[in-house]
């Protein structure tokens, strides 16, 4: 978690970067705050070691801002590089959002502006949850997911690692949405998706990935593909 | 030339139920990847010319069944791939092998089949065959050869490129308000690139990107035409941005520069291109009624050197960009189809468009049909 006492180095580019650096005075009042913005996120982990390098890591803390590109491998790609450097993330929540008593969050984790995350929440590290996000009780988001604004996650319910709930989707109460799922349409999803199920505006139907990586996530998470 | 079809071949619903039995039950038609299909009892389900199937790896071998249950003619499978024994969820049926009845629950107390009827309880199979990674169907009682459909150069060609498939695999179903026939001709038509992807597909391909225009097929020529030249490979330079994970995979290199674009037009219903032996995508345009057709994406990258952990997120980004390429077909090809009509004006094809009437001969004969 957060230590309030160490400059935080905010890398990364897109609308997370954006909010968290725009509302900085509010996030963290009086913290030394240094950006460093990147121009895109192709090749993203290119040449921040150069940037690290020369700084002490028991002196500053790093938080990676970047949105769900590529289901949120960017973002690890950057936060890998970073920890293997010996930096540590800390976890940002907006001052307006509900961190109920009980809930647990990762590192590198970015709870935004009116979200609201009920007792018993566990939110994996670098996993980040937008705007006016709700996260109902014993909801479990693992690592490396995005949760976009105004989107809600039910009762017990799941989202496995490097998966993207969309804006304004709503996961039903006890539903599992597997690894590696992007669910990008807004709307209300009652029933299970498998691991590497992809719904998107452009697809009139769901988009499933077959194949050795869905079968070791289905393996390394003891269900069925 | 006039098009040696009319509008009621994409709008006939007595010539589409011909096309089903004469061409989907008569023709090797794709199914799927072996790589899927790879692990006990995996499978995969299809629904060609109208018959419902079910592709099961059994012990090792490769099976198609019907995908209906003898007793009340359930789909044994649902799913588009899966694993799991054939065996029919709705009374308990069990399907060994051979397709025949292995156990019926309660069979004594409940069904009472007599001997001859209960011997007779089985799965009817059809034909498949492999070609590299690619998995062909034939529905025929006496399927054809698959060399009278696909020339042994190509098969060779498939079996060399299949072999550089990653087993990590996008498929995509999408509902299209077309006839099947309407893309087949559009992929053989690269003259539409630039006019409907002016700035998707076409700045890819370089300057030099007129397609090669023979003189066109006589009447003679249309008359020679065999099945089996319907269906062949095509390559081209292309612009590839680089990219680090290029480095990590098997690429495929059938071309003098390895920055090529590789089509292989395979007839009846599948267009199968290849972004430099990186990424590959099998394309199949599935008739569903005469102005309804599914298209059926494949996608997978080569295969991995080391593993990519981002894999899934590089196949995600390269399929939408190659539906949006899609999509822009589709818009005119619907357009296309609703304006056709009873009566309306044929195709006037020109010089360029030899593959067309190619087809259209070869289509017109498998039909029973003539000009």
């Amino acid at each position: 978690m957060s230590d309030a006492r160490l400059p935080l180095y905010l890398m990364g580019c897109g609308s997370a970067f954006d909010a968290i650096a725009g509302a900085w005075d509010v996030i963290a009042p009086g913290r030394m705050l240094v950006c460093v913005r990147l121009e895109s996120t192709d090749a993203i982990a290119h040449g921040v070691a150069e940037v690290l390098r020369p700084l002490d890591p028991s002196g500053i803390r790093i938080f990676v801002a970047v949105d769900q590109n590529a289901l949120n491998f960017a973002r690890l790609d950057l936060y890998r590089q970073a920890r293997l450097l010996g930096f540590k993330g800390d976890t940002l929540v907006h001052p307006r959002a509900v961190v109920e008593p009980g809930a647990t969050l990762g590192e590198n984790c970015w709870i935004a502006a009116a979200a609201l995350l009920s007792s018993g929440v566990r939110v994996g590290n670098n996993s980040f949850v937008g705007a006016a996000a709700r996260l109902d009780a014993q909801a479990s988001i693992a690592a490396h997911v995005w949760v976009g604004a105004g989107a809600s996650i039910g009762l017990h319910a799941s989202v496995g690692s490097h998966s993207v709930v969309g804006a304004d989707v709503h996961v039903a109460a006890h539903v599992r949405i597997g690894r590696y799922c992007a669910i990008d349409v807004p709307g209300a999803y009652r029933s299970t998706c498998a691991d590497g199920t992809f719904m998107d505006p452009l697809f009139p139907l769901p988009v499933r990935m077959y194949g050795a990586p869905i079968r070791r996530a289905a393996a390394d998470a003891g269900v069925a593909p | 030339m006039r098009s040696q079809l009319a509008p009621a071949h994409y709008l006939d619903a007595d010539i589409f139920a011909r096309e089903q039995v004469r061409i989907f039950r008569k023709l090797w038609i794709f199914v799927g990847l072996q790589g899927l299909l790879s692990e006990p009892d995996a499978f995969l389900t299809r629904t060609i010319g109208g018959i419902p199937l079910v592709v099961q790896n059994c012990a090792g071998v490769l099976k198609a069944f019907v995908n209906q249950c003898a007793h009340r003619q359930m789909p044994l499978k649902l799913e588009a791939y899966g694993q799991g024994r054939l065996a029919c969820k709705y009374h308990g049926w069990v399907y060994d092998i051979e397709g025949a009845v292995k156990t019926i629950p309660h069979a004594d107390i409940l069904y009472r089949y007599p001997a001859t009827v209960r011997d007779g309880l089985c799965l009817r199979q059809f034909a498949v065959q492999t070609v590299g990674q690619l998995v062909f169907v034939n529905l025929d009682d006496t399927p054809l050869p698959i060399t009278e459909q696909f020339s042994p150069a190509l098969l060779t060609q498939l079996e060399g490129i299949s072999a550089h498939f990653s087993p990590q695999v996008l498929h995509a179903p999408m509902p299209v308000r077309y006839n099947w026939k309407l893309n087949f001709e559009n992929v053989l038509d690269s003259n539409h690139v630039a006019y409907v992807h002016p700035s998707t597909f076409r700045p890819l391909l370089g300057p030099t990107a007129l397609p090669v225009c023979a003189a066109a097929p006589d009447v003679a020529e249309l008359a020679a035409t065999r099945l089996v030249d319907l269906s062949f490979s095509a390559q081209m330079p292309m612009a590839i941005a680089p990219m680090p994970w290029h480095a990590l995979v098997d690429r495929y290199t059938g071309a003098a520069q390895p920055d090529s674009y590789y089509n292989f037009f395979l007839y009846p219903n599948v267009n199968f291109i290849s972004v430099g032996g990186l990424v590959f995508l099998v394309q199949q345009f599935n008739p569903l009624a005469p102005d309804r057709t599914e298209v059926a994406f494949h996608l997978m990258a080569a295969r991995e050197q080391q593993r990519i952990p981002a894999l899934p997120a590089i196949l995600w980004g390269h399929l939408k960009g190659e539906t949006r390429v899609f999509e822009e077909d589709r818009v005119l090809l619907e357009a296309l189809q609703a304006h056709l009509h009873a009566g309306g004006a044929r195709a006037e094809h020109g010089a360029y468009e030899g593959a067309l009437q190619r087809v259209a001969a070869v289509y017109l004969r498998l039909l029973g049909d003539t000009a």
